[in-house]
């Protein structure tokens, strides 16, 4: 049968616009930053080392706006303490509430724990109203002896260990938020969550690394190529991963040819050809795997290297922005008789319009410097110095 | 190997250890879990509900596009005019299997003029509304349970409770709810609740000139739904999809999305 | 100083923390919450008490504002079409009024005939005015309350001279001059609220088989009257078990009976007044039978069982 375009009258806006797709974006970075973190705390890899303090620090930073555009989305934010209140345990965003509040706890005392030397050392250092402010940071016990900083790095690690799994809950949930609704054939496949997983990791890894990279270039933190190196392996091999995954969903959608082709096809080659097609696949994916493949197996130089690399990672990020476009807004530009197609066009001023989406993605990087103000994240022996 | 006791005792104790952490899970104390009934308490007030489930046929061989039904649901509910409780498609097929479906307006004006191209072999009317699934997927997302359904059956939301976050929206596969902009919470057909439990019929079964829009009791011995239901060959809406809606649908055609 | 004091301060703020989260959450839970199920129990009642809006197919009020109007009250919100089938002919005729005064009249006209029946029976053996009385006297004594006197004509007295003072009609009686002079029947409810009784008066009228004893009669004539008298609450049940036997298509005719009935008495049933007052001022002989299977009795099921029972099988 042959349908000539309609759209249940219903079915004529789009309800998830651009603050779910900045939201998921914003938790990636932080599921990402975080497994950079756990590379070295839980994995053993030592080169990662002088990125540690700056992964924790980024992933608090995004941690602390990650429910804002969920906020910003609401039709009734002041009642979005409902969902711990009277939470439905068998929806996902009721999840979202009590996996973000342990998440938050766990992360905030790694932070904490890691800096709490730097905490100690400004008490001793500052006077009157500062030192007020940090000793309440510590809590009010100074304590940094050789034995409590050996407790402390166990207790680190324990958190290391804890904090993967919930990063990777954190992620993986939004990707059931998406694939758990058997109501949306671009949405439903159990492939989702890992599809979200693996971009969030690609896309906390390349924030990680041009932030490093830009701190480095400032002088305030401590350069290590190896390090570098080291992350722009793991980004490739996630990378890898993530195409995997994403281009089997697709395989699958096609192969199987089933009610949902219908649907995804006319996506892929209409509506979403310029923004998946041409921009997420050909540009954001192409580019930086084909980058990432060459520096891994060609030998060189050092600022070569950093600069494919740089541009990589700003590439891939925008790839995983555009991933949650397509996925998000795609998923609403077809009605649910599956047969009716809508575009969308979001304008820059409007509550959840491009420029609120603009703000919200940048005010985890004002904290970031915030944060950078008040503690370094220079390795020991560099600020040892 | 696996004779060895004491292996078989730490496999024991392993299983014991797991079973215990089990338990913990079990006793983490769930918000709303103490107050989730499923007995209910004769002592308490309760609402005749339990002598009821309700059932909704639509007969697609009597409809004829009147778009009444459209305009009582807006007028007993004050929907929002941009927005539909329940509405009314036109499906015309023609002999080469092109299928025109429009739905001009909801229906609400009723339909005008011919769409299709072609020799029409088919032309039927389908109204369409919330299909009150027994298993929803629209209450299943509901972060805040302001969206449930009554022991009979019927889907409400609480607007005092929702939060608009329209994922219940996005659940819905039939296009039946959607955020009124006025309220900014989810909306959607209540079966006319506050009609059926004064023992009215819903607005839009009560305007049907046509007998098109049938709704009873299938817990009423007495009610001619259940004969109509169990006797007649009924479809219902992306059966696939096993939501196992309790709108029946008398006449189905296999165009219909 | 111990070397773990900081993690103890922190583990203490995160259960202060929890703590404080458990109670705040416990204070925000709605109070009807859970009490039927996961949801805010006191929304059903929002719910259940909004007010009907939708009384019909709005084609009726294009043409019919002024009956349209005249629904109001309770029944506000019955559709037109539970009564007026819209079936394309919304104006096929009603079989005969079946309002309760023609229920009566059957009724007592039948029981009139009876009566009379026994009358020329025991005429023919040749009874005069006392075994008469005699006869009156057993039949009024039935289950229905239904007292029965015989009242002298002028043929008869013509005849036969007045009957005894006590066996004559009251002096004031109008309407059985009435009756008597015209050859009229006549049903009147009479009496205090409460204890009304319905009087029929039955002209027995001079035919061919009354000439062979009444000799001075001429065919025509009225040689007396029959006087019926019925506690009107007696006929009511005797009327419900006639109801029951009511085919379906009737039941609401069944229903409106009841209501006039009802009606008589609008302080002792002000439930019917409104709807009453409808079918009063806008009810025509042209106004169709009912289809859909008593309308009525989806909000009434409890009123006559029998009927719904009826109702549902047919």
């Amino acid at each position: 049968m042959i349908y000539t375009e309609f759209s249940f009258p219903n079915d004529m806006h789009i309800y998830w616009s651009l603050m779910i797709v900045t939201y998921p974006f914003i938790t990636g970075l932080i599921a990402g930053a975080f497994v950079a973190s756990a590379l070295y705390h839980v994995f053993g890899r030592d080169e990662l080392a002088p990125v540690n303090r700056l992964a924790l620090l980024t992933s608090l930073a995004f941690m602390l706006c990650a429910t804002l555009p969920l906020l910003n989305h609401l039709g009734h934010p002041e009642r979005a303490f409902n969902i711990m209140i009277t939470p439905n345990f068998r929806s996902a965003i009721a999840g979202f509430g009590f996996i973000y509040t342990f998440y938050l706890t766990v992360l905030a005392l790694e932070v904490w724990l890691s800096y709490r030397p730097d905490i100690v050392r400004a008490y001793h250092q500052s006077a009157g109203l500062k030192k007020r402010f940090w000793n309440a940071l510590a809590l009010g016990t100074h304590n940094v002896s050789e034995e409590a900083l050996r407790l402390d790095a166990k207790v680190i690690y324990v958190l290391s260990v804890i904090g993967l799994p919930a990063a990777c809950t954190l992620h993986g949930y939004v990707g059931f938020l998406f694939g758990s609704l058997k109501s949306n054939p671009w949405w439903s496949t159990p492939l989702m969550p890992q599809v979200f997983l693996l971009s969030a990791v690609i896309s906390g890894m390349a924030m990680l690394m041009l932030i490093y990279l830009l701190l480095a270039w400032r002088g305030l933190t401590t350069w290590s190529f190896a390090c570098f190196r080291s992350m722009a392996f793991f980004l490739w091999l996630f990378l890898v991963f993530y195409i995997v995954s994403e281009g089997l969903e697709i395989l699958f959608f096609f192969y199987e040819s089933s009610d949902a082709w219908y649907v995804i096809s006319t996506l892929i080659f209409d509506k979403l050809w310029n923004t998946f097609v041409v921009l997420q696949i050909g540009i954001g994916v192409t580019i930086p795997f084909v980058l990432l493949s060459y520096l891994l197996m060609a030998d060189v130089k050092e600022r070569t290297f950093i600069a494919l690399t740089a541009l990589s990672s700003a590439v891939i990020l925008f790839e995983v922005w555009m991933m949650r476009w397509n996925i998000v807004i795609g998923g609403q530009q077809f009605s649910k008789s599956y047969v009716g197609f809508r575009d969308f066009h979001p304008e820059w001023l409007e509550k959840e319009g491009i420029l609120p989406a603009i703000l919200l993605t940048l005010l985890p990087l004002m904290i970031l410097t915030v944060l950078l103000k008040l503690f370094s994240v220079k390795d020991e022996a560099s600020r040892a110095k | 190997m696996h004779n060895d006791p004491k292996n078989r005792r730490e496999f024991l104790k392993a299983c014991a250890a797991a079973g215990a952490a089990g338990v913990w899970v079990l006793l983490i104390p769930r918000p709303g879990a103490a107050q989730r009934v499923h007995h209910i308490d004769p002592s308490l007030q309760v609402p005749d509900w339990m002598d009821h489930y309700y059932a909704y046929v639509i007969d697609l061989n009597k409809c004829i596009g009147c778009g009444n039904c459209v305009r009582a649901c807006k007028r007993e509910n004050k929907v929002h005019e941009k927005f539909f409780r329940t509405w009314v498609e036109r499906y015309q097929i023609t002999d080469e299997d092109h299928v025109y479906v429009e739905s001009p307006n909801g229906g609400h004006d009723g339909f005008s003029g011919n769409v299709a191209h072609g020799k029409v072999t088919r032309s039927f009317f389908v109204p369409k509304m919330c299909n009150h699934c027994r298993n929803t997927p629209c209450t299943q997302v509901c972060p805040v349970h302001a969206s449930y359904q009554t022991p009979e059956g019927v889907i409400l939301v609480d607007k005092k409770r929702c939060i608009g976050c329209a994922y219940c929206v996005q659940a819905c596969p039939y296009g039946s709810r959607f955020i009124d902009p006025r309220t900014h919470t989810a909306d959607k057909c209540t079966w006319c609740y506050h009609r059926i439990t004064k023992g009215l019929l819903p607005a839009c079964v009560t305007v049907c000139p046509t007998n098109t829009r049938r709704f009873g009791d299938l817990k009423d011995e007495d009610d001619q739904i259940r004969e109509l239901i169990h006797n007649a060959r009924s479809s219902v809406l992306k059966p696939d999809l096993n939501t196992e809606p309790f709108c029946f649908y008398i006449g189905f055609d296999r165009a219909i999305r | 100083m111990n070397s773990y004091q900081h993690l103890s301060r922190a583990a203490t703020l995160l259960a202060i923390l929890l703590f404080a989260g458990i109670v705040l959450r416990a204070n925000f839970v709605p109070a009807s919450f859970g009490k039927w199920g996961a949801y805010r129990a006191d929304h059903i009642d929002e719910e259940r008490d909004r007010k009907p809006l939708i009384k019909a197919d709005d084609s009726c009020l294009d043409c019919h504002e002024k009956e349209w109007d005249m629904a109001d009250g309770k029944h506000a919100n019955v559709p037109c079409a539970d009564c007026h089938f819209l079936d394309g002919e919304h104006a096929r005729p009603l079989e005969g009024d079946q309002s309760l005064n023609e229920f009566a009249l059957a009724e007592s006209r039948k029981n009139s005939q009876m009566v009379f029946k026994s009358l020329f029976a025991a005429m023919k053996e040749g009874w005069d005015q006392d075994d008469i009385e005699k006869l009156s006297l057993m039949l009024s004594q039935n289950e229905w309350g239904m007292r029965v006197r015989v009242y002298r004509g002028e043929p008869v007295i013509r005849q036969f001279g007045e009957a005894l003072p006590a066996r004559q009609a009251p002096a004031g009686d109008v309407d059985i001059r009435k009756a008597l002079l015209s050859g009229e029947e006549s049903l009147k409810i009479e009496g205090e609220r409460d204890a009304e009784v319905a009087r029929y008066l039955f002209p027995l009228k001079v035919e061919t088989p009354c000439l062979e004893c009444h000799t001075k009669a001429r065919i025509g004539e009225v040689n007396g009257v029959i006087e019926l008298l019925y506690p009107l609450n007696r006929m009511k049940l005797k009327m419900h078990t006639k109801l029951a036997d009511m085919p379906v298509d009737r039941s609401r005719e069944a229903c409106q009976v009841c209501h006039r009935f009802l009606n008589s008495r609008p302080e002792k049933h002000p439930q019917v007044k409104d709807f009453d007052e409808h079918i009063k001022k806008g009810w025509k002989a042209d106004m169709g039978p009912v289809d859909l299977g008593a309308p009525c009795l989806r909000c009434h099921k409890a009123h006559i069982p029998s009927i719904v029972k009826k109702n549902v099988n047919a």
